[in-house]
């Protein structure tokens, strides 16, 4: 009997229909579902969610970038947040002279030929060599905006303020304005790399990381494939560099420094490596332990409170750190995984599995 | 011409407190193809340990150092034991993850004590002043700095070369499929490995106090400039971390000592590293004294 | 002329010698094996030929491409295909999408296309979906489809390797011991597909294999090597009377 609400009632009868991502109904209609709270969600936060939630949906974006990069074309990078800050500052120096809407691709092509740039040892040099590559670049960005007066020196650098169809953002409505365009470009952006996944560009990724030599024998490169992945995840992180310049209305060097390469690694890790999934669990799970840490940490301080100690400095590293640990000791294929679990469980439904 | 002549001095100071903490990478790499992203936090661990006892209890900083030594390597067996032993044949990705974690966790520890934050320095422990000849002078600490490298570097070859465990961690780090099947304990080779990094990296630490200050940042800055020193040197070779090390003190020293004054903000000598670097990874990816690895279909 | 001539190819490394003056001729439609002891240069060869190894003298050429310094993802877009020995798959992914993988050349469309999904993009993979999809049926492979490559057994992974060179629509394939390892039953299935991959597909097939029963039965010529020469060619009769080739086999007295 054909039922279209499971997978177990559901015919596939052409080849067409067997490339299609949210097959039964039942998992369309979840997608609808979710799509519809989420533009209704700021109806019951206050601003200060709004912000969190908003730097979330951003890190997402960044996220999903690291994981076009390194998830599933395996190309280590220790430098992500450059990418990010390549954007950024792409977009504190374009936006006095064009609407927001032309600010983010724009961004996000810079940081493209960026990442083509940074791809570039990829030809010669594979693995731990590469990832360390990555890292120097890291550490060369720094420097480089550091020692630049048109970037005020890695201080920061003000975002004006945007008018858009006559609508003023301003302190009121900023966190909600920005979480509506955060959110249409997210869902466009993680669409559209769900849909190069089921063509040659998103499978020649996922060639590279698994064996690069059978990769070239199948008649791609994959030298260009692996610079084309770091152009590719550096545009995603164009524009959610230029998205956290908007958001954060300034845009300075500290956003963009090895530490925060670190954390998207954590997030993207957290969240489960190669997963489009994980690219949302895993900055919502450490953003929300970090704030959760910086209220605990006040509380340890009633307790532990020595001269020269600074508790909150210590805690939130700690907690990050044995995340990060923890998951890949115990669950090293991330949140993702309990997804995929979940879903499987769902969607097999009634059978087992 | 003594301008160069003092650089050269203070590059070759500097090259052998980067020789000591690249040993140690070094030979955790060798031994188990770890990449160690918390090893500017175990040389933190060693110079800040030294620094309690000697100030905080009142020891003797000889005693205080011998200590650290000791203290650091524990850690870095503990650190194998608990931490990198249930990751043994996972991806890369997830071992350099686990190496970054740790740097954070010891990070916050760290944080957790009064040394987080703030400059200290060790207690004087040699006489002032130094040597000077031609108008170049060379400090009491500076000379130290070199000697005790030099010594210590030259026990470990011995180590290497002539003890059992030496030979054994060797055996490791050229087939590890041979050495099990021939009784060599793998395991324990990795965590001595970590404990001798440990030794080697509070080392480093211990002299960083005895030519300057210690302040978190700076030793944690260490583990960073250790990689342009592998890189050049060759991620697997001991000799190489030496030699390595040397150099990028030098180059680092040059750079900052004539570059400086053309660049608005100074600081070249934080990047000039890195730039090498990048240079090494096209021209020569393996390094000075680095093995090739071949792939073969 | 010859579709695949290999002239006078000397391999190196560091001063030994892998390969050493080999000459080898290749007719279109032949099934040509190559034999001989461990270490004789077999895979060298297929190395050279598909271009993971560049040879440090002589010149290797196909229907008028010089092949000699060439990349193997150029020499694939000629029209030469390769299966590996120690399986080379995309463990990471299903059955499916590796055959999909050996299609990526004739996938034209553009990346504005593929990042909706729609036209050309959507056309063309179903168009290749087809393709593929008569490689599974032609190599048995319905079962796996959706399979992750890496949980499936030995056997069906060297058939899938096959499959992936087969889905390039090679007009020469090349085959490093595909039947190493397996069953007598598998190594007759994996027969029974080479032998119709010449009769159905009109493939030139270079076949390494150590069984030298399937190689006597199924070749149309045979290449010895032993320590990196060609030391007897012919058809696989006049190859098996050969003393210089039982020499190398059975070894000589001294």
């Amino acid at each position: 009997m054909r039922n279209p609400w499971t997978r177990t009632g559901n015919y596939k009868t052409s080849y067409a229909q067997d490339t299609t991502i949210f097959a039964t109904y039942s998992e369309q209609a979840s997608l609808a579902v979710f799509l519809i709270g989420m533009l209704v969600l700021p109806q019951f936060l206050s601003r200060g969610d709004m912000q969190i939630l908003d730097l979330i949906l951003i890190y997402a974006l960044a996220v999903l970038g690291l994981n076009i990069i390194t998830g599933y074309a395996g190309l280590i990078n220790i430098g992500h947040a450059a990418f990010l800050g390549v954007g950024a500052y792409t977009a504190a120096l374009v936006a006095p002279y064009l609407p927001f809407w032309a600010v983010l691709p724009v961004s996000g092509l810079v940081a493209a030929a960026a990442g083509a740039v940074v791809g570039i040892p990829a030809l010669r040099i594979k693995h731990l060599y590469l990832a360390i590559a990555t890292l120097a670049f890291q550490l060369i960005f720094e420097w480089a905006v550091g020692h630049s007066p048109a970037l005020e020196q890695g201080g920061a650098m003000a975002m004006p303020r945007v008018v858009f169809l006559g609508y003023k953002v301003g302190f009121k409505n900023h966190h909600y304005f920005w979480y509506y365009v955060t959110f249409v470009v997210l869902v466009v952006m993680a669409f559209g790399f769900r849909n190069l996944l089921r063509t040659r560009f998103g499978r020649s990724l996922v060639a590279v990381r698994d064996n690069d030599r059978a990769a070239d024998a199948m008649g791609m490169d994959p030298g260009r494939t692996k610079v084309f992945a770091f152009a590719l995840g550096a545009f995603y992180a164009g524009v959610a560099g230029a998205l956290y310049a908007y958001w954060s209305r300034a845009v300075v060097i500290e956003d963009y420094s090895l530490m925060i390469s670190i954390k998207f690694l954590a997030m993207a890790i957290v969240g489960g490596l190669g997963t489009l999934v994980g690219s949302f669990f895993g900055p919502a799970f450490l953003e929300l332990l970090d704030i959760n840490m910086e209220t605990f940490s006040y509380w340890i301080k009633t307790i532990y409170n020595p001269p020269g100690v600074d508790v909150g400095s210590a805690i939130r590293p700690l907690a990050f750190g044995l995340a990060i640990v923890l998951f890949l000791i115990f669950e090293p294929r991330g949140l993702a995984n309990w997804w995929r679990l979940l879903r499987s469980y769902f969607r097999n439904w009634p059978f087992k599995y | 011409m003594s301008y160069f002549f003092q650089l050269l001095i203070s590059g070759i100071v500097v090259g052998s407190v980067y020789a000591l903490a690249a040993l140690g990478f070094v030979l955790i790499y060798k031994a188990s193809r770890v990449i160690n992203f918390a090893h500017g936090h175990f040389i933190a661990i060693g110079a800040f340990t030294a620094y309690a006892l000697a100030v905080g209890l009142g020891l003797s900083v000889w005693i205080a150092a011998a200590f650290a030594l000791v203290f650091t390597a524990v850690v870095g067996y503990f650190t194998e034991r608990v931490f990198l032993k249930p990751l043994v044949g996972q991806p890369i990705i997830s071992v350099i993850m686990v190496t970054i974690g740790l740097a954070s966790v010891f990070g916050g520890l760290i944080h957790l004590t009064p040394y987080g934050s703030g400059n200290f320095s060790l207690p004087g422990f040699l006489p002032e002043g130094g040597v000077s000849f031609a108008g170049i002078s060379v400090s009491y600490p500076q000379l130290l700095a070199v000697v005790f490298t030099a010594v210590f570097l030259a026990a470990f070859g011995w180590f290497f070369q002539r003890s059992t465990v030496g030979i054994a961690m060797r055996a490791v780090a050229d087939d590890q499929m041979a050495s099990m099947s021939l009784g060599v304990s793998v395991e324990k080779v990795f965590a001595l490995a970590w404990a001798a990094a440990g030794v080697t990296a509070a080392a480093a630490g211990l002299i960083v106090g005895a030519i300057s200050g210690l302040n978190l940042e700076g030793l944690v800055g260490i583990g960073l400039k250790v990689f342009p020193v592998v890189i050049l040197g060759g991620l697997d070779s001991i000799p190489g971390a030496v030699v390595g090390g040397i150099i990028i003190g030098l180059l680092e020293n040059l750079a900052a000592g004539y570059l400086d004054a053309y660049i608005p903000g100074g600081g070249t000598g934080d990047v000039f590293p890195f730039l090498v670097l990048l240079l090494v990874l096209w021209f020569k990816p393996h390094g000075l004294f680095g093995t090739e690895e071949i792939e073969r279909v | 002329m010859a579709q695949l001539s290999v002239e006078n190819v000397t391999l190196s490394f560091g001063g030994i010698n892998a390969l050493n003056g080999v000459d080898v001729v290749v007719e279109p439609g032949e099934l040509v094996s190559v034999i001989g002891p461990n270490g004789a240069g077999k895979t060298s060869l297929l190395n050279c030929i598909s271009g993971f190894y560049h040879p440090t003298h002589g010149r290797i050429t196909f229907e008028g491409h010089d092949l000699t310094h060439a990349s193997p993802h150029t020499i694939t877009g000629y029209g030469v295909a390769r299966a590996f020995q120690n399986i080379e798959l995309f463990g990471g992914v299903s059955v499916l999408e590796n055959l999909m993988l050996a299609r990526h050349t004739y996938l034209k469309y553009s990346i504005g296309a593929a990042s909706v999904f729609y036209g050309s993009a959507r056309r063309v993979e179903v168009e290749n979906r087809r393709v593929v999809e008569d490689v599974i049926d032609f190599m048995e492979l319905e079962p796996y489809r959706k399979a992750l490559v890496g949980n499936l057994p030995y056997g069906v992974r060297k058939r899938v390797e096959v499959a992936r060179a087969l889905s390039l629509e090679p007009k020469l394939l090349l085959l490093d011991e595909p039947m190493a390892g397996m069953t007598l039953e598998e190594k007759e299935d994996m027969v029974r597909f080479i032998l119709d991959i010449l009769a159905e597909r009109g493939t030139t097939v270079i076949l390494i294999e150590h069984d030298l029963g399937v190689v006597m039965d199924i070749s149309d010529r045979v290449y010895v090597l032993d320590f990196g020469m060609v030391i007897a060619t012919g058809k696989p009769e006049d190859v098996a009377e050969n003393p210089a080739v039982i020499e190398a086999y059975v070894g000589g007295a001294g």
